[in-house]
C-alpha cells in the first residue's frame, strides 16, 4: 500500500507491512476529518482484504479524532480481531473515554 | 486601478528614457562640438604658424637692406629665392617715410598693392616694429594676400613687402587622409567671417550646418577659421547612442509596464477571490449556525431546577456539527437530560443527530429508563451503513428526592458540583451508539442539595496535542467552588474553555437543584 504524503507531517498515512503473513498496518501523522479524505483509497483497499487478524501500529500516529476512530471501528468490524499497538497516551485515553477498549483492544506495546 | 498603475509605470519609464536620451544626445553634441572646435583650432594654429616664418624672413630681408643701404644684390638674392620657390609671387623693397612710400626694388610680378593704388594707404600704417603687417587684396580675378615687415629699429626706413597668390576660386583641397580630412573649413581675413574677406575654403561658402569658428591673431590683423565636420567626429556609436538608449529604454518601460499590469491583475484577482471566499465562508458559517440552532430544542421549565445550555461553533464551524442537548420533562418532578455528539460534520452528521435526538425523546416519553433508552437507540444507528457513531450521556433526575441516574455510551460523564467540590460522575462507559452491542448500565445515586450538574461535549475539553484528562481537569477546576448563577457559570465556562483553540463544536448543559 502506498504511503501518502509522508513528507507532510500533519497528514495521515497508512502503510501495510508483512501483508502476506498477517496484516500489520502502520498509521502515522494526524488522523482527523481533514486528513482522512486522502486515506480513502488505502482504507478501501484494506477493507477489500479477507478478514484476518489485524494489528495497527500507532508508533507514528500523533493524533486521532472521532472520524479517525470511526475508521478504526470499520476496520475492527471487518477483520476478525484487531489490536492497537504502541498508541501514545493521548490516543489510548481517547479510546478509553469512548468506552471502546473492548472493540479496539490496546495490545501489548 | 491596476491599469492606472501600469500606465504610470510606462509613462514614468518613458519619461526617464526620454530624459536619458536627451542627456545622451546632449553629451554627444557636446562631444562633437568640443572635437570640432579642437580640430578647427589646430588647423588655425597650423596656418598661423606660417606667420612667424614669413615675418622673420621679411624682417631679416629688411634688416639686410637697411644694413647694406638697400643694396639691390642682397635683396635680389632673397627675393629671387622666394619667387623661385613660389612661396611669393611678388617681392618688393620699399622706403617708407612720413611723406609716403616709394618702391625701391622689385622682383616677380607687379605687386597688386601698387597696381591697385593702395600702397600709400597700407604703408602709412607700417611702422618699424616686430610686427608683420597683413593686407588683403581680395577683389578682382587674382586675389592676393600681402605681407610687410620693417625691422624694429627707429633708424630703419626700409620695408620688405611680399605677396602670395590665393588659389583660383579660393578653393583648396585637403587630402582626406590628412588629420583634417574630416573637416570643411573656410578662412577669412579679419575677426569675422565676412564673405568679401574670404581667403580660401575647402567647400562652398558660407559653410552651412553645424560649425565651429575660431579667430586668431594674424600679423597686425586676425584670421577667422570656420569649420564644419563632414562626418561625426565622436564616432558612429556616439551618434547611435541616444537612439539605442531610446529604443532599449522604451522596450524596458513597456516591458515593466506589462509586468506591473500582469502582477496587479493577478493581485486584484487574488484579492477578489479572497474576499469572495471570506464572504462565502461567513455565509456558510452563518447558515451552519442557523441550522444548528434550529435543530436544538428550546429548554423546558423544570420545577425546582435551573436549566441552561450553551452551544458554540468551533473555528472550523462552517459546517453543521453533530453536537446536541435535550431536556425532557417526563412527569412532574422528573426530567431526563441528554447530551450527545455524532462523529463527523456536515448535513449528514446533523440529520443523524436530529434522528437520534427524536428517537431518544420518543423512548424517554414511553417511560423507558435511561439504560434501556441507550440500548434501544443503539439499534437505530447502523454504523456499517454510514460509518458514523454517536456518543450519548443520558440522565434522569428526580428533583424532590435529589436522585440522579446516569448512563453513557462512549460519552463523558457529567461533572457534579456540590458545595466546595466538583467531581465527574463515576460510572461505566459503554461503546458509542452504533458501534456495538453493549449492555448499557446506569449508575444511580443521591446528590447533595443545590448541586449543579454540567454535561458537555468534547469541544469543551479537547485540545489537539493534549491528553484528554488535562482538559477534563481544566473544566473541573474552573467549576469548583462556584456560587455563580447557572447562566453566568455557563457563559464563563464557554468563554474560558473554548477561547481560540477550539476546533470542534462545544455544548454545555447545566442543571441545578434550586434546593
Amino acid at each position: 500500500m502506498a504511503e501518502v504524503d509522508e513528507d507532510e507531517q500533519s497528514r495521515a498515512w497508512l502503510e501495510c507491512r508483512d501483508c502476506d503473513t498477517g496484516i500489520v498496518v502502520r498509521a502515522g501523522g494526524e488522523m482527523d476529518v481533514a486528513s482522512l479524505e486522502s486515506l480513502q483509497r488505502e482504507i478501501d483497499e484494506l477493507l477489500a482484504r479477507d478478514p484476518v487478524p489485524l494489528a495497527i501500529d500507532m508508533t507514528d500516529l500523533r493524533f486521532i479524532d472521532s472520524s479517525g476512530i470511526a475508521v478504526l471501528i470499520r476496520l475492527a468490524n471487518h477483520f476478525d480481531a484487531i489490536e492497537i499497538r504502541n498508541a501514545n497516551p493521548m490516543i489510548r485515553r481517547v479510546i478509553q473515554v469512548l468506552g471502546l477498549e473492548t472493540r479496539l483492544p490496546l495490545g501489548p506495546d | 486601478m491596476p491599469r492606472a498603475l501600469s500606465l504610470t509605470v510606462v509613462a514614468g519609464g518613458l519619461v526617464l528614457m526620454f530624459a536619458l536620451t536627451w542627456v545622451a544626445s546632449v553629451v554627444y553634441r557636446h562631444d562633437n562640438d568640443r572635437l570640432l572646435t579642437q580640430q578647427v583650432r589646430q588647423v588655425g594654429l597650423t596656418l598661423t604658424s606660417d606667420v612667424a616664418v614669413i615675418q622673420s624672413e621679411l624682417s631679416d630681408a629688411a634688416e639686410v637692406a637697411n644694413a647694406t643701404n638697400a643694396n639691390p644684390s642682397s635683396f635680389d638674392r632673397f627675393s629671387n629665392a622666394h619667387i623661385a620657390s613660389k612661396s611669393f609671387v611678388s617681392v618688393s623693397l620699399w622706403r617708407v617715410s612720413a611723406s609716403g612710400a616709394t618702391e625701391v626694388a622689385h622682383t616677380g610680378s607687379t605687386s597688386r598693392l601698387e597696381s591697385t593704388g593702395e600702397a600709400s594707404t597700407f604703408f602709412a600704417g607700417v611702422r618699424p616694429s616686430a610686427q608683420l603687417y597683413v593686407v588683403g587684396l581680395l577683389s578682382g580675378a587674382n586675389p592676393r594676400l600681402g605681407f610687410a615687415a620693417m625691422p624694429a629699429d627707429e633708424t630703419s626706413s626700409l620695408a620688405v613687402y611680399a605677396e602670395v597668390a590665393l588659389p583660383a576660386g579660393r578653393k583648396v583641397q585637403v587630402a582626406s587622409a590628412s588629420p583634417y580630412g574630416d573637416l570643411n573649413f573656410a578662412l577669412y581675413l579679419g575677426a569675422k567671417p565676412e564673405a568679401t574677406q574670404l581667403l580660401e575654403a575647402t567647400t562652398a561658402t558660407p559653410i552651412g550646418g553645424h560649425t565651429a569658428s575660431v579667430s586668431m591673431p594674424f600679423g597686425n590683423s586676425q584670421i577667422t577659421l570656420v569649420g564644419a565636420a563632414t562626418r561625426d567626429l565622436a564616432g558612429g556609436l556616439s551618434t547611435a547612442l541616444p537612439w539605442i538608449v531610446l529604443a532599449v529604454g522604451c522596450a524596458i518601460a513597456l516591458a515593466s509596464g506589462s509586468i506591473v499590469e500582469y502582477v496587479a491583475r493577478r493581485r486584484a484577482y487574488a484579492e477578489g477571490l479572497a474576499e469572495e471566499n471570506e464572504r462565502l465562508y461567513l455565509q456558510q458559517r452563518d447558515i451552519a449556525a442557523t441550522l444548528q440552532h434550529a435543530l436544538l430544542p428550546a429548554l423546558p421549565v423544570v420545577d425546582g431546577m435551573d436549566v441552561a445550555a450553551r452551544y458554540a461553533a468551533g473555528v472550523s464551524g462552517i459546517e453543521v456539527g453533530g453536537d446536541w442537548y435535550d431536556v425532557v420533562v417526563t412527569r412532574p418532578g422528573r426530567c431526563v437530560f441528554v447530551v450527545g455528539d455524532v462523529s463527523g460534520r456536515g448535513l449528514h452528521a446533523a440529520t443523524t443527530m436530529a434522528a437520534l435526538r427524536h428517537a431518544i425523546r420518543a423512548y424517554v416519553m414511553q417511560g423507558d429508563d435511561v439504560a434501556t433508552v441507550l440500548a434501544k437507540v443503539g439499534a437505530t444507528l447502523t454504523f456499517d451503513d454510514d460509518h458514523r457513531f454517536a456518543t450519548v450521556v443520558i440522565g434522569e433526575i428526580d428533583v424532590a428526592n435529589h436522585r440522579l441516574t446516569v448512563a453513557s455510551a462512549g460519552h463523558f460523564m457529567p461533572l457534579l458540583i456540590a458545595g466546595e467540590s466538583a467531581a465527574f460522575v463515576e460510572g461505566h462507559i459503554e461503546p458509542p451508539i452504533g458501534v456495538g452491542v453493549g449492555e448499557p448500565r446506569a449508575v444511580s445515586f443521591e446528590v447533595p442539595p443545590n448541586a449543579t450538574l454540567v454535561a458537555f461535549t468534547d469541544g469543551l475539553v479537547e485540545r489537539r496535542g493534549e491528553i484528554i484528562d488535562t482538559g477534563l481537569e481544566r473544566l473541573r477546576v474552573a467549576t469548583a467552588n462556584t456560587h455563580q448563577p447557572l447562566e453566568d457559570l455557563l457563559d464563563d465556562l464557554m468563554s474560558a474553555l473554548t477561547t481560540g483553540a477550539g476546533e470542534d463544536d462545544a455544548v454545555i448543559l447545566g442543571l441545578r437543584w434550586q434546593k
